[in-house]
């Protein structure tokens, strides 16, 4: 098929309403334009002109907004998955790194800076250690029920939003608790703050990759936000 | 048929049009079309979302090869898929035998 101009104006308009990973979206509409030119294709070897077998063809494959609905909450449901496993695999590895690097170049706190630890102090620091794990468990429940939800038959749309919520709570819950760590550490003796260099590195890492999984989380709101608001529209 | 009603049945048709053979997008499409001798009338846009879905279940898996000349990204069914599928025409020849009991046996006899 030489012409198809009419397959490719049907697709430029559903790019136009797409959003999601670069890479998922060019594969979604190279696959829709092969299936787009074989039907166009198969309709002219029944007869018809080459226009008329490419309208033929964007007459089955649906209307450009519901179809739209439907790729935009695959995309929503991939940048998603995409967050929690980042988040699996990130979360325990930074923890791991920051702890590891604390023990190689501070040891014992108290020896290092010379002040000894409020047993309320503790309280944060074993906080600190196991949100990590309890997000990194939130993260997986919500990738499994993704995956369950497409075993099932669940239609992507009604689960869009779901890893982004679940992603924030996961993420949230990590900052907060590092962050309210960090305020106690101040209040009972900043010259902890100023710790050796290679702690200072690790902590520069766990700022950019805590920085990294924000940007997914907020694509993913983003991505899943527009799929909401076109299936509201169509009630 | 109305896509309504077919929707709920979708992956289970999919499933079953791969069973035993890798296709391709179209090739899904045409072998739906002509296994239900054209009664099964859906936007065939909305196929390959469902491909993608069950690709993400575990169900079908897929890669790149090339047909006709042309590369196109070809699925098949995986073990669970396998798995699945028989679990859905269990469920199915249940199901149909059942309303086929109330509706298909004709009036019910007058009580005397």
């Amino acid at each position: 098929m030489a012409d198809t101009g009419v397959i490719d104006s049907y697709l430029a308009d559903l790019d136009a309403r797409l959003r999601g990973m670069a890479s998922t979206k060019a594969e979604l509409l190279a696959e829709a334009r092969d299936g787009l030119v074989d039907a166009a294709e198969a309709h002219e070897e029944r007869g018809l002109t080459p226009l008329d077998a490419q309208r033929a063809a964007i007459e089955e494959f649906g209307p450009v907004d519901e179809i739209g609905r439907e790729y935009q909450a695959e995309l929503s449901v991939a940048q998603g998955a995409r967050l929690l496993r980042s988040m699996l695999l990130a979360l325990p590895a930074v923890h791991a790194l920051w702890e590891l690097t604390a023990l190689w170049s501070i040891g014992a706190w108290d020896q290092h800076f010379g002040t000894k630890t409020p047993p309320w102090y503790l309280s944060f620091a074993w906080a600190n250690d196991r949100v990590v794990w309890l997000s990194s468990a939130i993260a997986l429940v919500a990738l499994l029920g993704c995956r369950w939800a497409a075993r099932n038959g669940v239609d992507s749309r009604r689960i869009a939003r779901m890893p982004a919520v679940a992603g924030a709570v996961a993420l949230g819950a990590v900052l907060v608790v590092e962050l309210a760590l960090l305020v106690a550490t101040a209040v009972f003796d900043p010259h902890r703050l100023n710790g050796p260099l290679p702690t200072g590195l690790a902590t520069l890492v766990s700022l950019v990759v805590a920085g990294r999984l924000l940007v997914l989380t907020v694509r993913s709101f983003a991505y899943s936000a527009g799929s909401r608001d076109e299936r509201r529209a169509t009630i | 048929m109305k896509p309504d009603a077919l929707r709920g049945h979708l992956d289970a048709l999919l499933l079953a049009t791969l069973d035993g053979a890798a296709l391709h997008g179209y090739a899904i499409i045409e072998a739906l079309q002509q296994r239900s001798g054209g009664a099964l009338d859906l936007p065939t846009g909305t196929v390959y979302p469902a491909l993608r879905r069950l690709e993400r279940g575990g169900l079908v898996a897929s890669e790149w090869a090339t047909v006709g000349g042309r590369q196109r990204r070809t699925y098949r069914l995986t073990s669970a898929g396998r798995k699945a599928l028989a679990g859905e025409r269990t469920a199915w020849r249940e199901f149909t035998t059942a309303i086929d009991g109330v509706l298909g046996g004709g009036p019910w006899p007058t009580p005397a």
